[in-house]
């Protein structure tokens, strides 16, 4: 399904990212990952590069090395999140959410699509939220670069879909990570789990297994699509 | 009849068969899929930047393939700030000949790469019947333990094609070792030329 394919999945150390890297592999993908620290190390057997997105000038070296590279799979995954109040966001922190969210996912899309083009076959999934179809109190910072986020997927695919490169983006609910789970505490899971449809989290791996048929060449016509995966929430 | 006997047979003057061997390379060459070359690049690139290594095997003249492509990837592009990890597990005597005499031919490479492979790393087996015992065990080991494997070869690849994640395929008749390890050294070559260039 993936096989002879080489992706590359930012924020591949840990949750969704992980379980992403991991399914593309089972798929027969070689997979490329990035994560913040210098070094890691990986049993999976991904190759490992450590990047911090955070990083306008780090952003744009790694993109130049993606660009010879030439990876056919983009998952751009990594994401930051800060809540708070709408009027006491600080632009430092706005900022540095957009670019995470939004900037180096745009730099990156940049950077695969030549290659892309020159084997007329590659595949973009963006990880977005459902913070990126609705919005609530407090996340005003992270919405506007999950909502960039699939402006900027419908554009690209616009103009990418004639070269057989197909972009989307996928956009989970809750989902149960450490990361879930430390944020939320167990009464925040059951009150958020009593406002989902489905009456319970979303695993990483039921993410994971959809971007990776997204990445796939199963995948022939779906392009410029913001697909939830969220047990119903934000149909209700 | 393979077709390097069929271009003796139609002439046995050198030059005539110069030029028909020419010839016949040239159609083997093009019929390598330029997009499984694409597929190495970017391979032997993403392990430049993660600082996987690049171990290279084969046996005979494959072997000296293996050699040269190490010496290629690591040395001639001239990259030693930020190196291409290249190694070639034919090139140490003692190791060879100690582990083909203590255990058996077959373990050469496997044992090697228990040695020197980590998680990561691209293990290219080279190989134009693909048939190798030692290294099919090879790369079985090396897929097992979440090694990127490559496997360049020619004829109609083996079991060697179908065992690797990665093929580098050059389709050759049974049994023509010589232009399928010409072919085989043209990629190295070839990649060693883009990749010197592609980092600049």
């Amino acid at each position: 399904m993936l096989s002879g394919k080489v992706a590359l999945v930012t924020g591949g150390t840990r949750g969704i990212g992980k379980a992403i890297a991991l399914e593309l592999q089972n798929k027969g993908a070689s997979v490329i990952i990035t994560g913040t620290k210098s070094i890691f190390e990986s049993t999976e057997g991904y190759q490992y590069i450590g990047v911090d997105f955070s990083n306008r000038e780090a952003t744009m070296e790694f993109a130049n090395k993606v660009k010879n590279i030439k990876p056919d799979i983009l998952i751009n995954n990594a994401g930051i999140n800060k809540i708070g109040a709408f009027a006491e966001i600080s632009l430092e922190d706005f900022d540095q959410i957009q670019q995470v969210n939004q900037y180096a996912p745009f730099i990156l899309s940049q950077a695969v699509i030549p290659g892309m083009k020159e084997k007329k076959w590659g595949r973009i999934v963006n990880i977005s939220s459902i913070w990126g179809k609705i919005s609530k109190e407090y996340r005003a910072s992270y919405s506007v670069s999950k909502f960039a986020l699939d402006g900027m997927t419908s554009a690209l695919s616009a103009e990418v879909a004639q070269y057989g490169i197909l972009a989307n983006c996928v956009s989970p609910g809750f989902i149960d990570t450490e990361l879930t789970r430390s944020i939320l505490g167990d009464d925040g899971i059951d009150r958020v789990v009593s406002q989902v449809p489905a009456k319970r989290l979303g695993g990483v791996d039921e993410i994971a297994k959809f971007v990776a048929w997204l990445s796939s060449v199963e995948n022939t016509y779906i392009t410029g699509q913001n697909i939830a995966i969220d047990g119903g929430f934000t149909r209700v | 009849m393979n077709k390097v006997d069929k271009i003796f047979n139609q002439s046995t003057n050198i030059s005539e068969f110069s030029e028909k061997y020419f010839q016949y390379l040239h159609s083997i060459l093009l019929s390598v899929n330029t997009k499984e070359i694409a597929t190495f690049a970017t391979l032997l690139l993403g392990a430049r930047e993660s600082g996987s290594k690049i171990i290279f095997m084969g046996n005979g003249g494959s072997a000296a393939t293996a050699s040269h492509f190490a010496n290629d990837i690591a040395y001639g592009t001239r990259t030693f700030e930020k190196p291409f990890r290249a190694i070639s597990i034919t090139d140490n005597n003692a190791v060879i000949t100690a582990v083909a005499n203590d255990d058996g031919f077959d373990k050469i490479f496997i044992q090697q790469l228990q040695v020197v492979m980590r998680p990561g790393d691209i293990v290219v087996a080279i190989s134009a019947s693909g048939r190798s015992p030692n290294l099919i065990n090879a790369i079985k080991y090396a897929n097992k333990n979440n090694a990127i494997t490559v496997g360049i070869t020619a004829f109609d690849g083996g079991e060697l094609k179908n065992t690797v994640k990665h093929s580098l395929h050059v389709p050759t008749n049974q049994g023509e070792y010589g232009p399928a390890e010409d072919a085989h050294m043209i990629l190295d070559h070839l990649l060693g030329a883009y990749l010197t260039r592609v980092i600049l």
